[in-house]
């Protein structure tokens, strides 16, 4: 019985060790895949080089370096003040988000009762509405409720976008945070609001983490809602600003500044995951394995 | 310190279940209260009780005379140490022991020396910056311990605080924990499963089963004079043995009929049996390993039995065999030859037969 388990793990090793049509097979359709995803990139790299009117085939990569698209789109796009104001609107917004969706998870995890789960169910439910099919409604009643179009207002949308994921996201993960650490606090003399910012709240590290990295990046790179909600150019945000290289009926789209601007608008959160790469790892293995 | 009371304790679920019933104790000042009993015994559910975890559903609960039934947990001063240690993973050790000082406003000055009191006492000293990830189970455990002592509470409640550590350390802790209770002369009730711990600390020992309390005495009681069936198979390991026998009088003597044998009663145990009318019926007989003895020629009260399982334990040796259709486990010096497939005689002795009542499980006599 034992010799038959050890013969079998043998033939696992030995199918991933030899190389045979069908490993090949494998092996070339993973690089046309890598491909696939990787030839945009290096495109918008490449042409980013370009001086803006060189408009020759953006397939012949690299095939000249120069800064001056970046120059335009940095200046035309008054990249400091958009950056400034997409700070604030992913910062603010992702805060605000940890906060609410950490604290409603709370009761719904830890709570038995039938409320608890028909606000989860509730919270769940936003997963399965697309915002994009109820922006005229919402973008009416702002008016109604006179909510000006300013920097701030599309972080009501994004707020509210992200609340589903990030509540079910935390439901899940607060799970896996033993109880018994809680009532020791309880014990230890820590109330509710105690427990919860003291020790419950340090526990969602993991959790956290996910939420910055997936609600971040979809509110930094977002172009819908600023577009919507923002009509001051001053306080557009990166993707906003990035609309004027595209062009109209009487401009042609300047292609190279497009997409120099856009190796700008990436470049601080390629940053942000570079500095803070070990913690988003752990962040999004967080739960796969018991530990 | 402080003594606690107990007065018909309940605690019954909504869906009807009755965790605990009628639960009576009185705990004096600094003395050490095991809780054991078999998974779902309702040992856990009187702790958490105890502690303000769970609400009381009937009954009162008394701490130094004061009723706490609705006092909140952290107005109860208690300290608790759990199972899985339960410590603030993302704080250090200095951090999760002064917690609870720390959230009672308690001076730093006075909680730094609180804690080094505590971390000299449990040899934590060099691990107060660590985090419990970088500390072994023991460590770990000790410095659960010591988020409790620092705070000087009225009762410690120990949740089974041994049972997630390998057998050495065990044995290790456990000798801490009863010089520990030693030193502070504090108030222990400790929930266990594990009888060997429950005999070693507990100067009384709560015997529960089904939410019921079958027995509370000193650990030595319980081990000789079992009150019921339960308690005597519980109690000890290897387990009490039991032969089904009839209790007869042959020539004026009170005999237990086993097979065709007849074991003879001694006679406090004899007048126990004609006392309670039990002549001429069927009780269960109890015996001790130990008290199973290997005889060199069979007799009218010995038993010729073959040997069905053999072990070694170092000291002595336990030999598996069956009488009257009973499993029985005999515990034999190390030197035993007997082996597995080999006929031995075996007696009793019967100072040390315990009898109970077949249908009550009562005891007829120790």
């Amino acid at each position: 019985m034992k010799k038959n388990k050890k013969e079998k793990v043998y033939k696992e090793v030995e199918s991933y060790s030899k190389f045979t049509w069908k490993t090949l097979l494998l092996y070339i359709v993973l690089a046309a895949f890598c491909v696939i995803i990787i030839a945009p990139l290096v495109i918008v790299l490449s042409s980013s080089f370009r001086d803006p009117s060189n408009m020759t085939s953006p397939l012949k990569l690299f095939s000249q370096f120069t800064f001056e698209s970046y120059a335009q789109a940095f200046s035309r796009m008054k990249y400091p003040k958009e950056l400034l104001n997409s700070i604030i609107t992913t910062a603010g917004s992702v805060a605000v988000v940890v906060f609410i969706s950490s604290m409603a998870a709370y009761p719904i995890s830890r709570v038995i009762s039938k409320w608890s789960k028909a606000f989860y169910y509730f919270f769940i439910a936003g997963l399965v509405i697309p915002a994009q099919m109820v922006i005229v409604p919402i973008a009416q009643n702002f008016g109604r409720f006179g909510i000006p179009n300013s920097r701030f207002t599309p972080m009501i949308m994004f707020i509210t976008c992200s609340l589903p994921f990030s509540v079910f996201l935390y439901a899940g993960f607060m799970k896996s945070v033993p109880k018994e650490i809680e009532e020791a606090a309880f014990l230890d003399g820590a109330g509710v609001i105690r427990r919860y910012f003291s020790v419950v709240f340090p526990l969602l590290k993991p959790a956290t983490v996910s939420v910055i990295i997936t609600q971040g990046m979809w509110i930094w790179n977002d172009y819908f809602f600023p577009m919507v909600f923002v009509s001051k150019s001053d306080q557009y945000s990166l993707p906003v600003g990035m609309l004027q290289f595209l062009g109209d009926s009487q401009n042609p789209a300047q292609w190279n500044v497009l997409f120099a601007s856009c190796v700008l608008s990436a470049i601080p959160l390629i940053i942000v995951f570079a500095v803070m790469q070990k913690q988003f790892i752990n962040g999004i293995a967080a739960g796969a394995v018991k530990g | 310190m402080a003594s606690l009371s107990f007065k018909n304790i309940g605690k019954k679920y909504p869906n009807g279940f009755e965790a605990v019933k009628d639960f009576n104790l009185d705990v004096e000042d600094k003395e050490f209260i095991i809780f054991v009993g078999p998974s779902g015994c309702g040992k856990s559910t009187t702790l958490r009780m105890i502690a303000g975890l769970e609400d009381i559903s009937s009954g009162e609960l008394y701490i130094d005379d004061k009723k706490v039934n609705n006092v909140e947990p952290k107005d109860r001063d208690i300290a608790m140490v759990f199972q899985n240690y339960a410590l603030y993973p993302h704080m250090t050790v200095e951090q999760n022991m002064g917690f609870a000082l720390k959230l009672r406003k308690v001076p730093k000055k006075e909680i730094k020396e609180k804690v080094l009191e505590a971390a000299r006492i449990l040899d934590l000293e060099k691990l107060l910056n660590r985090k419990p990830k970088a500390l072994s189970g023991g460590q770990r455990q000790r410095v659960a311990m010591g988020r409790a002592i620092v705070r000087h509470p009225k009762v410690f409640l120990m949740d089974e605080p041994l049972s997630n550590l390998d057998a050495k350390l065990r044995v290790q802790m456990r000798s801490e924990i009863a010089s520990l209770h030693q030193r502070l002369g504090a108030t222990i009730i400790y929930v266990t499963h594990d009888q060997t711990e429950a005999m070693t600390l507990g100067t009384r020992i709560v015997v529960m089963k089904d939410g019921v309390i079958q027995q509370i005495d000193t650990p030595q009681n319980l081990y000789e004079k079992p009150e019921n069936l339960f308690v005597a198979g519980f109690i000890g390991s290897p387990q009490m043995n039991f032969i089904e026998c009839d209790c007869v009088e042959e020539a004026g003597k009170v005999c237990l009929k086993i097979e065709d044998k007849l074991v003879k009663l001694p006679d406090g145990k004899a007048e126990a049996v004609k006392e309670k009318g039990y002549i001429g019926k069927r009780v269960i007989m109890g015996i001790r390993p130990e008290h199973i003895l290997q005889k060199e020629t069979s007799d009218n009260d010995s038993f010729s039995v073959k040997v069905e399982g053999y072990e070694l334990l170092g000291a002595d040796a336990l030999l598996y065999f069956k009488i009257a259709g009973a499993s029985l486990i005999g515990r034999f010096d190390a030197g035993c030859r007997a082996r597995f497939g080999d006929e031995i005689n075996v007696g009793f002795n019967t100072d040390k037969i315990h009898l109970f009542d077949k249908d009550t499980e009562e005891v007829i006599s120790n």
